[in-house]
């Protein structure tokens, strides 16, 4: 993995077109601020994980009668 | 064509009915082609079986119906992958994870919608950047 230093206000620039700039640090937080083509998805990786694994789990469903169902 | 499933035996599916999720589903990138298997005995829901693999189908159901405050926007990007022309072909599906085959306990994906435009015949999971939002919202109160 390429590890890089920034400070605040300070950006790196991905392929032609992404930046990524470190907008402020507050003890351990980080934030930042992403400009990135709007075809790029961006999500934090433990929301993608979650998703994930839920798809996983929801593709073991057993066949089941629905009937009596209504919403909630 | 015909379609071998573990939960509905083999099925005669007409090829234009088939939906294409370019990028497949996160966990399931490898599986692209999809078709609706209809709930007959509740509306609300469907299943999505997968083509290429027979154990893969997920339950969606409409979630609008269970959560008439949620809202999903669609970013042009995605109304171009998915080639929207108009709002009425968008269909917008939760998946449903139901635990130990236990209804009671089921619950709706809403951070990660299904959004399918049945004129084009494409599909694509959402994954949302919004708080309000989680894999696992109870649809039985």
């Amino acid at each position: 993995m390429l590890v890089l230093t920034r400070r605040v206000n300070e950006t790196i620039v991905i392929g032609a077109n992404i930046e990524v700039t470190v907008v402020g640090i507050e003890e351990d937080k980080v934030r930042l601020g992403i400009k990135a083509p709007p075809e790029i998805n961006i999500v934090r990786r433990e929301l993608f994980e979650a998703v994930r694994s839920e798809n996983r789990a929801a593709a073991q469903n057993p066949r089941i009668p629905l009937d009596g169902l209504k919403r909630g | 064509m015909q379609v071998n499933t573990s939960r509905f035996g083999v099925l005669e599916v007409n090829p234009e009915e088939l939906l294409t999720f370019p990028h497949g589903i996160p966990a399931f990138e490898h599986l692209r082609s999809f078709f609706f298997c209809p709930v007959p005995e509740n509306p609300a829901f469907t299943w999505l079986q997968a083509v290429d693999d027979p154990d893969v189908a997920f339950l969606l159901v409409d979630p609008f119906l269970f959560f008439p405050g949620y809202e999903i926007e669609l970013s042009e990007a995605v109304k171009k992958e998915l080639k929207i022309k108009e709002p009425q072909d968008v269909l917008v599906l939760a998946t449903v994870t139901i635990p130990d085959g236990n209804l009671s306990r089921m619950t709706a994906n809403l951070a990660g919608p299904l959004v399918i435009n049945r004129a084009a015949r494409l599909g694509l999971q959402l994954i949302l950047e919004d708080k309000k939002y989680t894999t696992k919202h109870r649809l039985i109160a």
